[in-house]
């Protein structure tokens, strides 16, 4: 076989690879057109108001991991103090911060220790007290020794008192109807949903005040811009395509509700993982295919949680890092259920997709931009085989962007400028050239960190959402 | 030699790029005229607050604004919307219906017929809001008795049916029963008055157990006193989840004709049983329901033994039982729970 002939097969390869994504994206798309042109235009109040009544909706037990978190914890827990719910509790986990978390908290809320008994169902590093608010009886405090995030949320499984919680990131801010809306699809199914995760939206650039989103606006740096097209694309594009068919393996780990009792018959979180989000959800489906049983996990398009993302290279490249870690975690310690015909489509759409395209989709796409660049350099006919291709993956991709544009001005129309959708629109088109490679590198990145047992995890600076 | 190829892919771009601009055109009209419309809706409902508020109150015709343009009915229809949340009196409700049924009733029976999910349904919600009992023909016609009706449709019919009074309801939800959940016939029965609820008292024998669920919620939120005979015939006479519901809508109301009837409960096998009959004693506090909930401090199940604490903590001497138990009892886990619940007494 002649170079020539090996460069053919190569890109050829490529395109076909672009070719078995771009056909599962579009199938999604179509299937998430579906659903959210079903609800275009639905009263977003009116159908939750029967679940506003106490005797109707199951009580929910709110957990925030908090590690160093002096900076946004008060006013996410002032968040969560408005929101519309008709009863929850609040538990703070203090997984051993070395700043002012715990003095901020116990200060602001008025905290005091209290003898409780717990019923140790998940075992979790030592729990050094508990405290309760003297001014708000629904708020607890959990002061534990540092054993990560999924340790933490263990801890505060164990305290809790109610069938269902929520796990929500220290950073976040809660829009006032969210648990109304994320337990409805657990209440209308008579309980068979076991865990409901909700929307995901990027609070830089929206203006935050005391814990209450005042106005959503759109950032101005551009990298923000790049994961708010990001998240919209894998929010109301990927998610809602794959909860239509119970396919879900992630729910965010910075907003779910889940069935206490099925999360701790599948044993809790998992520690010493990276994504342990991911992990848990993965386990909850292989719980539900072990027993044969008809639960479902689904997601929500509608309840949004206002979260703050990297604004820096450097943060988001170690982001980026680790989930790519954490999703080889997953996917590996579960591999038994690739193609595996017990676990049904979870064993053979959700793995393969996750494996094929999310985990080694960076490793193809980086030997395609290698393959431009050196048909750039070698000449040859095939630099405009190279440059069309580039320019194919640079449309196609902002053709499903802005679909996700499209169905989030069908649904919940949140921004609220004409200006805001040529931004995005601009934007969009320019992902090829910087943004997708940068990500495809740095998940690369967590490849190669994975194939060297590098365990280190990266830090998040935050400098809070709220004002 | 790659010819064939690049022309393709050449088309397939040239294709995209038009794709991607009509897109984009789509999104940016449509964005700049909803920023429009909602603008001049905003300032129509502004406009017309105080002649539609005038009217409510009154009463009188004089005043009626005739909507015309799809702006201004939606900005009245919003108006009329945001009046039925806040309105208390029979007249301006009456008022509000009389207003919506003379000028909605040909939109909204057009709506219901629509093939777009989301506008049937939001019509229903209107139609209840409104309180368009006019249009209950045309609901059970195009939704209830449609065959394209979705489970969401039903129940919110449903509700409109049950509250409009209307006599075919308990046919309605027989009919629908295998659709509907227990919380489903919640959200219906919620609106369910009195002479009405009679008839499903009367046949809560032959009803799915779904609905008698439903029945029995609604009596224990209700909180009324007089269906406790009701309630304890049921806990007389059945057995298992049905059961507990009474006993749960007993607790709820919080009197028991005899207590006597309810301590063989503290041997019971069903630790949900258990569980209730420790809340059930914190009523009368005897010194029979005092032995049973020492008993039931020592339970196996953590809920039982919470609950215990609980009901003994509100006894007038509770503090010396919970500390006797947590000086005396062999039980760790007793002794943990009685001293959480002494110290319950810092946080109220």
């Amino acid at each position: 076989m002649d170079l020539q002939t090996i460069i053919q097969l190569y890109a050829w390869g490529i395109a076909i690879y672009m070719i078995i994504v771009i056909t599962f994206y579009t199938v999604i798309l179509f299937f998430s057109t579906l659903q959210v042109r079903k609800q275009y235009r639905l009263n977003r109040t009116e159908p939750y108001e029967n679940y506003l009544d106490e005797s109707f909706t199951r009580p929910i037990s709110v957990i925030v991991p908090a590690y160093n978190e002096e900076a946004g914890v008060v006013q996410s827990v002032r968040s969560l103090l408005t929101i519309n719910y008709p009863e929850f509790e609040i538990i703070v986990v203090n997984d051993g911060s070395k700043d002012q978390t715990l003095t901020i908290m116990l200060e602001k809320y008025e905290m005091v220790k209290i003898d409780k008994v717990v019923r140790k169902q998940l075992q979790t590093e030592e729990v050094q007290a508990i405290y309760q608010s003297k001014i708000l009886p629904n708020l607890y405090m959990i002061d534990k020794k540092n054993g990560g995030k999924a340790d933490a949320l263990n801890a505060g499984l164990n305290v809790s008192h109610y069938p269902y919680f929520c796990s929500i990131d220290g950073d976040s801010v809660l829009e006032s109807d969210a648990f109304l809306k994320v337990m409805k699809p657990i209440i209308d199914s008579g309980e068979d949903v076991i865990a409901s995760g909700g929307s995901v939206r990027i609070a830089n650039g929206c203006d935050i005040r005391n814990g209450s989103l005042v106005k959503i606006g759109l950032s101005n740096a551009p990298i923000v811009v790049m994961q708010v097209i990001e998240y919209l694309r894998a929010f109301l594009m990927g998610r809602i395509g794959l909860s239509r068919h119970n396919l879900l393996l992630i729910i965010s780990g910075a907003f779910g509700v889940f069935s206490k009792h099925w999360v701790l018959e599948a044993g809790g979180y998992k520690r010493n993982t990276v994504g342990e989000d991911m992990e848990l959800v993965v386990r909850l489906h292989c719980l539900i295919k072990e027993k044969g049983l008809k639960k479902k996990i689904v997601y929500v398009p509608d309840p949004v949680c206002w979260t703050e993302v990297p604004e820096s290279f450097g943060v988001l490249r170690s982001q980026r890092r680790r989930w790519h870690k954490g999703l080889f975690e997953s996917l590996w310690s579960h591999r038994k259920v690739t193609f595996n015909p017990k676990y049904g489509a979870i064993g053979f759409v959700s793995f393969p997709y996750f494996w094929i395209v999310e985990f080694f989709g960076p490793i193809v796409e980086l030997s395609g931009y290698l393959f431009i660049l050196f048909t750039l350099f070698s000449g040859g006919v095939y630099i405009e085989f190279a440059i069309l291709l580039f320019l194919l993956s640079a449309l196609y991709g902002s053709v499903f962007s802005m679909a996700s544009v499209l169905l989030e001005e069908w649904s919940l129309r949140k921004y609220p400028k004409v200006s805001d959708i040529v931004k995005l629109f601009l934007f969009a088109l320019t992902e090829t050239l910087w943004y997708r490679p940068l990500t495809v590198l740095w998940r690369c990145e967590g490849i190669w960190q994975i194939i060297r047992r590098d365990h280190s995890w990266g830090e998040m600076k935050r400098k809070g959402v709220s004002k | 030699m790659l010819s064939g190829e690049l022309f393709a892919l050449s088309v397939l771009t040239v294709f995209i790029f038009v794709l991607l601009t009509f897109l984009l055109g789509y999104l940016l009209i449509r964005k700049a005229r909803e920023n429009r419309s909602r603008k001049r809706i905003k300032q129509y409902k502004e406009n017309y607050k105080a002649s539609v508020y005038d009217y409510l109150v009154t009463g009188d015709s004089s005043r009626l604004l005739r909507p015309s343009g799809k702006e201004r009915k939606l900005a009245i229809e919003e108006l009329l919307s945001d009046f039925s949340n806040v309105l208390e009196g029979e007249d301006e409700k009456k008022n509000l219906s009389n207003y919506a049924t003379l000028y909605l009733t040909e939109t909204y029976r057009s709506y219901l017929k629509s093939r777009q999910w989301s506008k049937r349904m939001n019509t229903l919600f209107l139609i209840e809001d409104l309180y368009m009992d006019g249009l209950a023909e045309d609901v059970k016609k195009n939704i209830v008795d449609h065959p394209r009706v979705t489970k969401e449709e039903v129940v919110q019919a449903l509700s409109i049916l049950a509250r409009f009074k209307n006599s075919e309801l308990y046919y309605y939800i027989d009919l629908k029963s295998e659709q509907l959940l227990e919380f489903d016939l919640r959200t219906i029965l919620r609106r369910v008055e009195d002479d009405e609820f009679n008839v499903f008292l009367d046949n809560f024998k032959k009803e799915a157990p779904a609905l008698q669920y439903a029945v029995v919620e609604k009596i224990g939120n209700s909180k009324d006193i007089e269906s406790i005979s009701f309630l304890e015939s049921i806990y007389q006479e059945y057995k298992g989840e049905i059961k507990i519901r009474a006993l749960k809508a007993i607790v709820k109301i919080g009197y028991v004709n005899d207590i006597t009837d309810y301590l063989p409960l503290c041997e019971s096998s069903s630790w949900q049983e258990r569980m209730l009959v420790a809340r059930l004693l914190k009523i009368e506090q005897d010194q029979r329901s005092q032995n049973c909930l020492k008993k039931l401090l020592h339970d196996e199940s953590w809920w039982v033994r919470s609950q215990a604490g609980e009901s003994l903590a509100s006894f007038q001497d509770g503090f010396e039982i919970l500390t006797t138990i947590t000086q005396e009892s062999q039980d760790a886990y007793a002794r943990d729970m009685a001293n959480e619940w002494l110290n319950k007494g810092v946080i109220t």
